[in-house]
């Protein structure tokens, strides 16, 4: 088999260098793969954020992830109802606009203690004029008994009363079937006289 | 030219990059970790080692059991640790686990199953028993590798009736029985003291349309049989 | 462009040779203790393989279980066999290259004295129980220290006769085993401080605790290992090293991907550490491909000689468990493969490849070199061809047995129908017959642990004889 090196073979010189130079795709290869590491790091690496652990992507998602208070998913459940529907004429501020619908935020109708009346507005609808904040309106606004359930309408209510810095209680789902079926054979708007009669607090 | 010191610093600076990344940089985001609270209660987590479960934790690194046993469970998109029900509760490992655990013995290998949620699955006289006797008809484990510490144990003649210590084998001789030293004892506290079941924020609870798989401490032990299907 | 002188004359040579010969003591006793080590740690290999056959084998005997002798068997191949050959390895280089005496022989041989005292101490306590429970550091403080303290002076010497070289121009063999001095002499510290010192909290010390091993693994042994390579297949093919630059761009990238690595996907740290890691590991394909292509082209057509002479045949081979147990390395970074080798058999065979196929075949290579040279007599060609043999198969039969273990039990453990045990059972194939390949390991180390000695005898009854005549 293969012998030992001889003396002389040992006294070889020192090792010696050529001096072709790197080759251009081995370059190209580098950057190649760097941008993979970094597109890899950017997809996993949770935005090196010291409370973001695998699967998770960025903070914002385990934030989302934490378990809400019944409040929380009722407030997270109205946004969704406004935002879908009642921001298109009240705004997505809601602060109104003079020839869409009156504010909500601020408004004594919907700061009221008891939400029997706004239960009621959204139940069959609004016509005639009315002042808000000490404006004059004199809008129309649809019945949503048919489109709504009790517990969206409890929601986005509740929304509405805690949003747009409006504090308010919390509407729940009892109070609305309990007027749903009080009104249950009304077919008209509702007036800001007929509505006066509702007590409010 | 001399570039000796050249070399020299370049390959400081190299270093000082990976240093940065793993030592430095782990040890300023989560080297002050302290306790945090439980979601949704509130509670602490995680709360230290009684001095037995501390004792018990000493023999672990002494014997080197994590050269068989992990204790880390991953989770679901990078291991199947989860699936075999190695993470009670669905839940996988963070930092908050090994808060106040010296030296945190994570392990590299599982010839064992994993431990981490040992105290979930398992009992104090089970792991006592698996201890001794690693293979009794008991485990259902008749073809485990893993070796038997009978120097943890002492068998003595029976004097003062049966202890209700004493290890359930059957081929001993009559008039004798096997009992746990206290380091078996404490060794069988420290694993069943393994758990990591508390949701906290890095970890929150899956969410409430998928149902959470409750652990039972009636499992099989030892045997780690596949989840019900 | 300029080549690095030639020796016209044999004046020269034999000059070259006396300087060597001044750290022929220093470098027999570390050389003959690292393989003292390793026969140790392979002999701890064996026992441990050995208890997957029966579980009950020495059982008894608390100094025995299998995690206190696996504990053991890592340390000795690490620290007993593998820094030292690293530091003999190295100072000859620099003692070759430099054309100079070693800066103090006696200082090398007492440190290295105390380098093996704390070894054998922190074995002895690893036994009882002292281990500090971090794999591939479970020396306890009282031998870790004294054995970094001991590495620390070994290394000092080595720079100095660097630093007395008397060519200003460096080749790539002396700046990789340069920085591999460094490197373990830092990583080491590092270690001591944040795990055993003033242990940081939490698994901040599994981050800690991972990068050590990873470049101690990677950097320290890849440096020394390709150290040995850059050197010895040029000179002794007797060709130019293709590229100097190319060379240079292997050591950068190697030297700032290679470091970066060793977390597990999916620990329990925030998720961009083992992001880092993953990217890290995957990149050092870039130095892989490099240096492949580098000692390639500059053996190209020569392949036969490679064959040749020993040193040479220790070299290539451990050349190629380089580059396989690297590209294992990468390959097993990505997430959809760790998801599987993870924690079984595959890793293992991977650092088993690194540590006793590559660096250990490299630095025998380096050692039947350079000890005939440095006291002028032949090993036995049998024996170095016994030690040839059984080491390669033994460490091919081992690692092919544990990757094809480990591959099954990741596969098996990946569907929740298997029981533990069945996939226990699986895996048992691989580990019992990687059981022979420790043997036969067991039986290599002897061989060439007894050539050594052999040789080392005849060495001092030669010097004996010179003294009394």
């Amino acid at each position: 088999m293969s012998p030992n090196e001889t003396q002389q073979q040992r006294r070889d010189t020192e090792p010696t260098v050529g001096y072709s130079s790197v080759p251009l795709w081995l370059i190209v290869f580098l950057g190649l793969v760097f941008y993979w590491g970094v597109m890899y790091v950017d997809k996993n690496g949770g935005g090196f954020n010291a409370r973001v652990y695998a699967p998770y992507n960025n903070y914002t998602e385990v934030d989302d992830a934490q378990p809400k208070s019944g409040d929380q998913m009722v407030l997270i459940k109205g946004k969704k109802v406004y935002d879908a529907t009642c921001s298109l004429c009240h705004q997505p501020n809601g602060l109104g606009d003079p020839s869409k619908a009156p504010p909500l935020a601020g408004s004594e109708w919907v700061l009221a203690p008891k939400p029997d009346r706004i239960i009621r507005i959204v139940l069959d609808g609004f016509q005639g004029p009315v002042t808000v904040k000490g404006q004059e309106y004199n809008l129309a606004m649809a019945s949503w008994k048919t489109t709504f359930k009790d517990d969206e309408i409890a929601a986005v209510l509740s929304y509405v009363r805690n949003n747009f810095d409006n504090k308010a209680s919390m509407v729940k789902p009892e109070q609305v079937t309990e007027i749903r079926a009080k009104t249950k054979d009304r077919t008209a708007a509702w007036t800001s006289a007929e509505l006066q009669a509702v007590p409010d607090r | 030219m001399n570039f000796g010191p050249f070399v020299f610093i370049g390959v400081f600076c190299t270093m000082v990059i990976s240093w940065l990344t793993f030592v430095f940089g782990p040890q300023v985001q989560i080297g002050g970790l302290q306790q945090s609270s439980t979601v949704p209660n509130g509670d602490v987590y995680p709360v230290y080692r009684t001095g037995a479960q501390k004792h018990g934790a000493e023999l672990y690194r002494a014997n080197n059991c994590a050269a068989c046993h992990t204790q880390q469970v991953r989770p679901a998109n990078l291991g199947p640790d989860l699936m075999r029900n190695w993470g009670a509760r669905n839940r996988y490992s963070v930092a908050e686990d090994y808060l106040y655990n010296y030296p945190v013995m994570l392990g590299t290998q599982r010839v064992g199953p994993d431990l981490a949620n040992a105290g979930a699955r398992l009992d104090e006289r089970t792991i006592l028993l698996k201890l001794y006797y690693p293979r009794h008809p008991q485990l259902r484990a008749q073809n485990s590798v893993m070796p038997p510490y009978p120097f943890l144990f002492k068998k003595q003649k029976i004097t003062h009736g049966r202890s209700p210590d004493a290890l359930p084998l059957d081929n001993i001789e009559s008039g004798f029985q096997v009992v746990p030293t206290e380091d078996a004892q404490d060794l069988a506290a420290y694993v069943a003291s393994l758990r990591q079941t508390s949701y906290i924020f890095e970890v929150p609870p899956p969410p409430a349309e998928k149902p959470v798989t409750m652990h039972s401490t009636s499992a099989t032990p030892a045997s780690n049989t596949p989840a019900a299907k | 462009m300029n080549a690095t002188s030639t020796h016209p004359s044999n004046t020269r040579a034999d000059i070259a040779v006396g300087m060597e010969s001044s750290c022929r003591l220093p470098l027999l006793v570390l050389f003959i203790s690292a393989l003292s080590w390793l026969l140790l740690a392979t002999l701890f290999g064996l026992i441990a393989s050995l208890k997957f056959h029966m579980p009950q084998f020495l059982a008894d005997c608390p100094n025995l279980t299998y995690g206190r002798v696996v504990a053991a068997q890592t340390d000795c191949a690490l620290y007993g066999f593998a820094l030292q050959a690293g530091i003999a390895f190295v100072t000859w280089l620099f003692v070759r290259m430099g054309r100079t005496p070693v800066a103090s022989p006696l200082v090398l041989t007492i440190a290295a004295s105390f380098y093996n005292f704390a070894v054998t101490i922190g074995i002895v306590g690893v036994l009882s129980g002292d281990s500090t429970g971090f794999q591939g550091f479970e020396m306890p403080q009282y031998a870790a220290w004294t054995m970094w303290i001991s590495f620390i002076v070994m290394a000092i010497v080595a720079v100095l006769t660097y630093s007395n070289r008397d060519e200003q121009n460096t080749y790539p063999a002396q700046w990789f085993g340069f920085s591999a001095l460094f490197w373990f002499a830092w990583i080491c510290a590092t270690a001591l401080l944040l795990l055993l010192f003033k242990p940081v909290r939490g698994v901040v010390q599994s981050s800690v605790h991972w990068w050590y091993v990873h470049n101690l693994h990677s950097i320290v042994l890849g440096f020394v290992g390709l150290s040995s390579i850059f050197y010895f297949i040029p000179k002794l093919i007797g060709r130019p090293l293709f590229s100097r630059q190319l060379a240079l761009f292997a050591f950068w990238t190697l030297a700032l991907f290679g470091s970066f690595g060793g977390i597990p996907n999916g620990a329990p740290l925030p998720a961009w550490i083992p992001a880092m890691s993953t990217v890290g590991i995957v990149m050092t394909i870039i130095p892989v491909v490099a240096i492949v292509m580098n000692l390639w082209n500059t053996v190209r057509g020569q392949h036969q000689r490679l064959d040749s002479t020993w040193p040479l045949k220790f070299t290539y081979v451990g050349l190629m468990f380089w580059v396989i147990a690297s590209v294992q390395l990468i390959v097993g970074a990505f997430p959809t493969v760790s998801y599987l080798t993870d924690f079984t058999w595959f890793t293992v065979a991977q650092k088993n490849l690194w540590v006793y196929g590559f660096f250990a075949l490299t630095m025998f290579g380096a050692m039947y070199h350079l000890i005939p040279r440095i006291t002028g007599l032949e090993p036995s060609a049998k024996l170095v061809s016994a030690h040839f043999w059984l080491t390669f198969v033994g460490i091919l039969l081992s690692y092919i047995s544990l990757l094809v273990g480990g591959i099954a039990q990741g596969y098996l453990l990946n569907d929740a129908h298997n029981s533990f045990l069945q996939v226990l059972s699986a895996e048992l194939v691989g580990i019992r017959v990687s059981t022979l390949g420790d043997l036969l390991l067991v039986l290599g180390t002897i061989a060439g642990l007894l050539n050594i000695v052999l040789l080392a005898v005849r060495a001092a009854s030669r010097e004996l004889k010179i003294v009394n005549a």
